[in-house]
């Protein structure tokens, strides 16, 4: 067909062309998303302003991210540690739940000075995570049961197991409105005033994953044998082993976030306590792409537009409509990182022509 | 077709070839893998477009765009994988993309109308069965109705016996030749000797994409294929080698009844007894499916053993990990290169220490170096002179041939005592095959022991010492050089034992 566009996959692409693209996309959407907003009565520069000085200008503010891209970080890297072995782990929610469940219970339920208990309960919330996820790890390296299905399924067995544990044995007799369990007493120590050392934590956890994942031997074996078990297998690789420690590795992290959540903002276990952490996880090692910096600076993102979204919500936009805000923002960075690996071209008929390029 | 010539970049597929298919016969056409048939047909139903030559029918020249204008111009192909929707019924796949299908049709109608059609052709089949459920046979029975459907007057089957058993096979050959007998034309792709010799009425003989000849079936036998095939004309040079003295030989590997199963529990060998020296090349002829894969990957221990056993130098080797195998000094060139051998989306570095990253100086004890990494890379990439333009590129990006280069020339670097070769040069240009048989002939002068899998008989006569030839997982004989001719492992190919006299 003359002149015909023809979408071409690039063969390699820069990472400048994947940054323009993705702030391309980031404009683009808070372009249609204030012309929506100013269609509805708002003032949208305003607000946008003022929830951008709020988040970054002020101590509260920068108090509210931290809480928020704390978790964030640690469920996005449990996602990412998965994705570069091409797996998937859906349940970083429910580990994440997991974990915090865990590191309460040695809260509750044993006591001595808060360095000890708070080690040992980051160490339970790290184990629990890594036992929530055993399951479909095990039976995703013997009989290849897709674990995009099972880690999901743990979400809701240990959301319910929390608020057994929250509204029952554990519960503080004293809330009366909502079912949670009694006070932990240990909180992780704060940090330049405002911040607790939960996202130095976060941090430190990061560059592990980074040194482990790229500069170890074992970490060469678990990327390779995720990009193409059939290859491992010839080289002799344990692919079913370093499979499974890599998804064991990625709930252990998701089960740590669970853990400096219950340590550090929310000092209860109860449910609700994640507000879908362990989904917005996945986005964000979508968005990361495999990378650690890129795991940070799509967490620090997503807390943004969270805190955002809660701010407007003070302001009068329904719930629904900061959902759907955000959810569009990361819906189109999406698209660009992926359709940065491509290019539109025009197929033309003239003989010997060069096809022009759309970049 | 006219003077058709093909080519892939690097790869002559189709020379000069000029073939007539008449009206009211059966055509075989005959080649090893990689002569050129399947090229020849993609031109022949408007898949690809020829370089230069033209394709006439009726004696007009005609100019495919696209596949479908050659199935207005009555030609049809037959695949050896099905085109069917398995998840659709006889009726669906039979109207699915055909112009003449109603934009709304009931199910009642389309199963008439695909009634109809069987009787109309003489095949039999049940219009609402599920053709996932169906055998291969009544497969390949909905697939030729289907392009009978489409008005083809010229219809292709691609190695239509492969995936048959061999009453389905009679049936098959009585409906060609019914076609045959309402004045088609049928293309009959094989490289099966007596098929061949039972079905066509001419034959046209293809090898290295040029036709070697065309000829009456009826002056044929399966030996004077077997010349044609694997050609005779051809002058084979035994490459130079290195003959060393008797008492610096000794046995590298060992096979002692070995027996080995598919996954699916089916028989891939039985019983196979092999040796192979230092300073030796056994090379494995056979067509393609008969165990070889199965063989090179027992040897290298990727694939387990039901019984026997196998010995390196002397050690009992059975069972232990690929990896192992690997340190002991045992390269393998796979016969699927980005599937087994490759990690397609990681870097060329990653991929080029695939086999080195847990020594010195790629790695330190638990460090893996990735600067060193890159180093190792970007010598192995120069010296199998691979075209990329970095070695951070994913190895996906690099040619099939550059591939394979790589990876012979990784293999090559660990293969000590025994290198695996499987097809290796397949798919590489003349000299890229130039330069990959000194590697391996360079591995055997050096001492190593070289087992060479190829269907390219030529090559195996002009680089081995000895060769076996397998058939159905058994190994139905082992020639010294000295006795092998072209002929005599032809005959063996096709399953029949070694006879005295041949």
């Amino acid at each position: 067909m003359p002149g015909s566009w023809r979408i071409e996959k690039l063969k390699s692409t820069s990472r400048m062309r994947g940054l323009v693209f993705r702030m391309v996309a980031v404009f683009f959407g808070l372009i249609v998303a204030g012309i929506t907003l100013g269609g509805l009565g708002f003032q949208p520069v305003s607000m946008g302003v003022e929830a951008l000085a709020y988040t970054l200008g002020s101590s509260f503010g920068l108090q509210d991210l931290g809480a928020l891209v704390t978790p964030l970080l640690l469920t996005g890297l449990a996602a990412m540690i998965a994705m570069r072995a091409r797996l998937w782990n859906i349940g970083g929610e429910g580990q994440f739940y997991m974990g915090a469940w865990a590191a309460a219970g040695v809260g509750i339920h044993f006591s001595g000075p808060s360095v000890v208990m708070l080690m040992a309960m980051f160490l339970a919330g790290g184990v629990m995570g890594a036992i929530w996820i055993a399951l479909p790890a095990y039976a995703k390296v013997k009989a290849n049961v897709d674990e995009i299905i099972t880690t999901l399924f743990m979400n809701f067995i240990a959301i319910l197991w929390v608020g057994y544990f929250a509204a029952g044995p554990w519960r503080d007799p004293n809330e009366i409105i909502t079912a949670s369990s009694l006070e932990i007493r240990h909180a992780l120590p704060e940090w330049f005033g405002f911040l607790n050392i939960g996202i130095f934590v976060a941090l430190v956890v990061i560059v592990l994953s980074w040194i482990l994942l790229t500069k170890t031997v074992w970490g060469y074996e678990a990327s390779y044998a995720g990009s193409n078990p059939d290859s491992a297998r010839y080289a002799g690789i344990p692919t079913g082993r370093r499979l499974m420690t890599v998804m064991l590795l990625s709930g252990a992290v998701a089960g740590i976030a669970g853990m400096i959540e219950i340590s550090g903002t929310v000092t209860r276990l109860q449910v609700g306590i994640s507000s879908q952490f362990g989904y917005l996880g996945i986005v964000i090692a979508a968005l990361a792409a495999g990378s650690h910096i890129g795991v940070i600076v799509a967490a620090v993102l997503t807390g943004i537009l969270l805190n955002a979204g809660i701010i407007f919500e003070t302001q009068g936009l329904s719930l629904n409509a900061v959902v759907a805000l955000t959810g569009w923002l990361l819906l189109l960075v999406g698209v660009a990182q992926v359709a940065s690996g491509y290019r539109l071209t025009r197929m033309r008929p003239a003989p010997g022509g060069q096809a022009s390029t759309w970049n | 077709m006219r003077r058709v010539t093909k080519t892939f970049p690097g790869v002559l597929a189709n020379d000069d070839v000029s073939i007539e298919f008449r009206k009211g016969e059966i055509h075989a056409l005959l080649g090893e893998n990689g002569a050129g048939k399947s090229t020849l047909m993609n031109i022949l139903t408007g898949v690809y477009r020829q370089d230069s030559g033209e394709i006439l029918v009726h004696g007009k020249s005609v100019t495919f765009a696209s596949a479908a204008d050659a199935i207005v111009a009555g030609i049809g192909m037959v695949h050896q994988h099905f085109k069917l929707v398995k998840a659709f019924t006889v009726a669906q796949n039979l109207h699915l993309g055909w112009e003449r299908t109603p934009r709304r049709i009931s199910h009642d109608q389309m199963n008439r109308s695909a009634l109809e059609l069987s009787g109309k052709f003489g095949l039999d089949m049940k219009p609402d069965a599920c053709v996932g459920e169906l055998s291969a046979g009544a497969q390949q029975r909905v697939e030729i109705v289907r392009v009978l459907a489409r008005g083809s007057q010229v219809l292709i089957v691609d190695e239509p016996t492969a995936v048959l058993t061999p009453y389905e096979v009679d049936n098959l050959f009585r409906v060609l030749r019914r076609l045959k007998e309402s004045g088609r034309t049928v293309i009959f792709i094989s490289h099966k000797l007596e098929e061949v010799l039972n079905i066509s009425d001419r034959v046209t003989v293809l090898r290295r994409g040029k036709v070697v000849a065309t000829r009456d079936s009826n002056a044929m036998d399966a030996r004077k294929l077997a010349n044609l095939m694997v050609g005779r004309d051809v002058i084979f040079d035994r490459m130079p080698r290195y003959d060393a003295p008797a008492e610096d030989k000794y046995e590298v590997l060992r096979l002692d009844d070995v027996n080995a199963a598919h996954a699916s529990g089916a028989k891939a060998l039985s019983d196979v007894n092999l040796s192979v020296a230092s300073y030796e090349i056994l090379g494995i002829a056979g067509v393609a499916g008969n165990g070889q894969r199965v063989l090179t990957e027992v040897i290298a221990g990727v694939h387990g053993v039901t019984s026997g056993t196998i010995s390196l130098g002397g050690r009992d080797i059975t069972g232990l990990t690929a990896g192992a195998v690997a340190e002991s000094g045992v390269g393998h060139i796979p016969e699927d290169r980005l599937k087994s051998g490759f990690a397609g989306d990681l870097p060329v570095s990653t991929n080029s220490v695939l086999r080195v990253y847990r020594q010195e100086p790629i790695s330190a004890g638990i460090w893996y170096r990735h600067d060193q990494a890159v180093e190792f890379a970007e010598k192995i990439v120069k010296e199998a002179d691979v075209s990329t333009p970095d070695v951070h590129t994913p190895l996906r990006n690099l040619s099939g041939g550059n591939q394979q280069r790589l990876i012979a020339r990784r293999e090559c670097a660990i293969s000590d005592r025994l290198l695996i070769a499987a097809y290796p040069m397949r798919g590489l240009d003349v000299g890229a095959v130039e330069r990959l048989r000194k590697m391996i002939m360079g591995r055997r002068d050096a001492g190593a022991a070289v087992i060479l899998v190829s269907e390219e008989l030529d090559e195996l006569l002009e680089m081995s010492d000895r060769i076996a030839v397998l058939s159905q997982g058994r190994i139905v004989g082992v020639l010294d050089i000295a006795d092998a001719s072209l002929e005599r492992i032809g005959m063996m190919m096709g399953g029949r034992k070694l006879e005295a006299g041949l």
